[in-house]
């Protein structure tokens, strides 16, 4: 019973959550004049909240492509297993004291094994095509996957020192007088930038971006592109809620029940990811390795050594 | 009617476009119809919408982009000659702002099965057949290199950057691919993902010169039109840069502030929201550095950014007494060439709005400096497509494309050459 409710608390949340995605990140467009707004009797294209389901039956009924000789199934499962990747993330975040759906007790390590994951992922659905823009979009994401990986670590050690655990649990029940955004000022802001890598986001998006028309998606199309462009935003969602655990205090506040304060916190991370997103312009991965390993890195150390110092005091 | 095919049919439709002579600025103004989406590659789009006119040598590459659509598929086309093959079904119209509902049309009737696509142009077979050298009858050495499927696979030689042998890849873009110059074709090798060599196989197809610069070599014009039309052409070439960076909300946002632009308007907001965002230290930013002489071949802002006082504006007593001076001198790379076009284009409008009030209009008519450069009568400036060869091997993938799209590089069509 309880895995049939912890299951299903999963796959809504990233369901609901993607819907929400796509939703929240149309208001954000049109706010910021970037969405097309032009054309006769487009009114109900404007509504943001049929809008994402309008795109996602258009996909869905789209015809499929093949390229020539690809790998078949490395193209298939791609998107399949980088969504799976996304609920395992979901999985060990706790919803209230009682209801968390994997209760790991390694799961700030968990976490920090997804990310590489997805770096093999990426580049498969990058390689499995068998064409060139797609395994550039691949080679490009390997190649900046570690810089933002290593200080996603450091970060996450942080959080997981004054919890004195690497459950996440302990880690949202150890920020019940303070939150480690504030204990750990540098914390979140870096923490944001592993998000927008690992879901290839905005000023990070350096597998799929236009300059490659696509990367690692231009030769997906219809229900493989739908599955692929679902299984980003589900990693955003799955994100969010690792990072409202960790910095923000969880599902713990007052008055509401715990999973609403979660729900609040999320949609909080989720806007400013998307926001960020919408607002920063991509570096090249050259001047973003620079800045990764020169000031993210070192920043990320000096959290750490923050984190230590205060849980020595 | 199903209920899932309804709910496709409210969404905007999938169009890729095949963009031709001179309709680069209208295609940018379809991207502002909420009807349609433009995608990035032409195996998500439904509709092929081809723009403008083609010219002979790249219809064979535009019979396999029409291929390259899933089946089934639609092609449109605006003031553009069908295909020999599809000329009998051929959706062709005029009107540029017919295309949302047409294109709508066309996509329902998919969706709904009301209508066949098209029949495929190109025979299906793999374009270099899977024979030759190697162990594998790839065409390379050992399991390595040749072009198994018509796709070329990496084969070891020395690399540009750290001397370990790795994997050049050579395959080719263009003539229709929206991120670069209409036309414009190349063969690249790549070493990882820096380009190691660039061969040129088309270049960008000839724009015609705005009217308005054409009028000025014959007759005085106002120089408040003039100038207009140099920030608005400014600023459409800033937009799709920002595109490229991934800026592609604040991108539409300058396209829609170009449909309206007044003179007297101020851009300022826009270079502060840029520089506030960082486009300043985006991919390109500090690359693509040309020459003195390639500077010269390019003319126009990106000589003027590189330093060339090279502005038949100048010659102008009338511009002279709107206290025209040429501004540049910022840099040789993408970044200079972002700023160079900001700085103009704001100072074309300032220039717009005092010449309006005036009533000033130009007096010099040997020469005018339109966007892409000087002109004169019977000298227009030619297709500087061959620069890239030079410019674009030791840079970073998004570093080329940012400086390809920081250029001007499409030659002007002289119209005493029969235009179309």
């Amino acid at each position: 019973m309880d895995l049939m409710l912890s299951v299903i608390a999963v796959l809504a949340t990233l369901s609901v959550g993607a819907y929400a995605v796509a939703v929240i990140d149309r208001i954000c467009g049109v706010a910021m004049g970037g969405e097309a707004t032009g054309g006769a009797g487009v009114h109900d294209r404007r509504n943001p909240f049929l809008a994402p389901l309008s795109r996602a039956a258009a996909l869905w009924l789209a015809p499929p492509h093949v390229t020539e000789a690809p790998d078949a199934a490395g193209w298939r499962l791609a998107p399949v297993l980088y969504l799976t990747l996304a609920g395992m993330g979901l999985a060990v975040v706790p919803w209230s004291e009682t209801f968390v759906p994997v209760d790991l007790a390694t799961g700030i390590v968990l976490w920090g094994a997804l990310e590489p994951l997805a770096t093999v992922l990426i580049f498969l659905h990058g390689w499995s095509p068998n064409s060139h823009l797609p395994l550039l979009g691949g080679y490009r994401y390997v190649a900046v996957g570690l810089s933002y990986i290593l200080v996603s670590m450091f970060v996450l050690i942080a959080v997981a020192l004054p919890a004195e655990s690497l459950q996440v649990s302990a880690v949202v029940e150890s920020q019940q007088e303070l939150w480690n955004v504030v204990r750990q000022p540098l914390g979140l802001p870096l923490f944001l930038i592993v998000g927008l890598g690992i879901s290839f986001w905005g000023p990070l998006d350096f597998a799929d971006s236009n300059d490659l028309a696509g990367g690692t998606s231009a030769e997906s199309s219809g229900r493989a592109l739908l599955v692929w462009q679902f299984a980003r935003i589900a990693m955003l969602v799955s994100f969010s809620a690792i990072a409202a655990s960790a910095f923000l205090g969880g599902w713990m506040g007052p008055l509401l029940p715990g999973p609403i304060w979660l729900v609040i916190k999320m949609v909080f991370i989720l806007v400013l990811l998307l926001v960020l997103g919408r607002l920063l312009p991509r570096l090249s991965p050259e001047r973003f390795m620079t800045l990764a390993w020169t000031v993210l890195l070192p920043l990320a150390f000096v959290d750490l050594v923050w984190a230590g110092l205060e849980a020595l005091s | 009617m199903n209920w899932l095919a309804r709910l496709a049919c409210r969404a905007p439709v999938p169009v890729y476009p095949a963009i031709g002579r001179n309709a680069l600025p209208q295609i940018q103004d379809w991207r502002l119809d909420a009807r349609l989406q433009w995608t990035r590659s032409p195996r998500q789009a439904r509709i092929l919408l081809v723009a403008g006119d083609i010219l002979p040598e790249c219809r064979p590459a535009l019979r396999r982009l029409h291929d390259q659509l899933p089946a089934p598929s639609i092609t449109l086309w605006w003031r553009s000659t069908p295909l020999a093959g599809l000329a009998d079904r051929a959706v062709v119209f005029e009107d540029a702002d017919e295309l949302g509902t047409i294109a709508g049309d066309a996509c329902r009737s998919l969706l709904l099965g009301d209508r066949q696509g098209e029949p495929n142009l190109c025979p299906d077979e793999p374009p270099a057949p899977f024979e030759g050298r190697g162990d594998h009858g790839q065409g390379g050495e050992g399991m390595m290199g040749g072009k198994p499927y018509g796709r070329p696979m990496a084969m070891t030689a020395e690399d540009l950057r750290d001397g370990l042998e790795l994997d050049p890849l050579e395959f080719s873009i263009g003539p229709f691919w929206p991120v670069l110059p209409p036309g414009l074709a190349a063969r690249l090798v790549l070493h990882g993902d820096v380009i190691a060599e660039v061969e040129i196989t088309s270049a960008p197809f000839p724009v015609d010169l705005q009217p308005v610069f054409e009028q000025a070599l014959e007759r005085p014009v106002p120089i408040a039109d003039l100038e207009m039309a140099r920030a608005r052409n400014h600023l459409r070439q800033l937009s799709h840069s920002m595109w490229l960076s991934g800026l592609e909300s604040a991108s539409l946002s300058v396209l829609r502030q170009v449909q309206a632009l007044q003179p007297h308007d101020s851009i300022s907001g826009l270079c502060e929201r840029l520089r506030r965002v960082g486009f300043f230290f985006s991919a390109g930013a500090g690359r693509g550095e040309i020459s003195l002489e390639q500077a010269e071949r390019l003319g126009g802002p990106a000589a003027r950014a590189a330093g060339l006082e090279q502005d038949a504006r100048t010659r102008d007593p009338e511009y002279r007494k709107l206290g025209f001076r040429p501004v540049g001198g910022r840099g040789n790379d993408c970044r200079a060439r972002w700023q160079q076009w900001l700085d103009e284009a704001s100072q074309a409008l300032h220039l717009a709005g005092r010449a309006r009030s005036s009533g000033a209009e130009t007096s010099y008519t040997e020469s005018v400096e339109a966007p892409r450069g000087n002109v004169q009568c019977g000298r227009y400036p030619a297709d500087a497509s061959a620069i890239l060869s030079e410019l674009l091997p030791g840079l970073e993938w998004s570093e080329a494309m940012a400086t390809i799209a920081s250029l001007d590089l499409a030659g002007v069509a002289d119209p005493g050459e029969g235009r179309a």
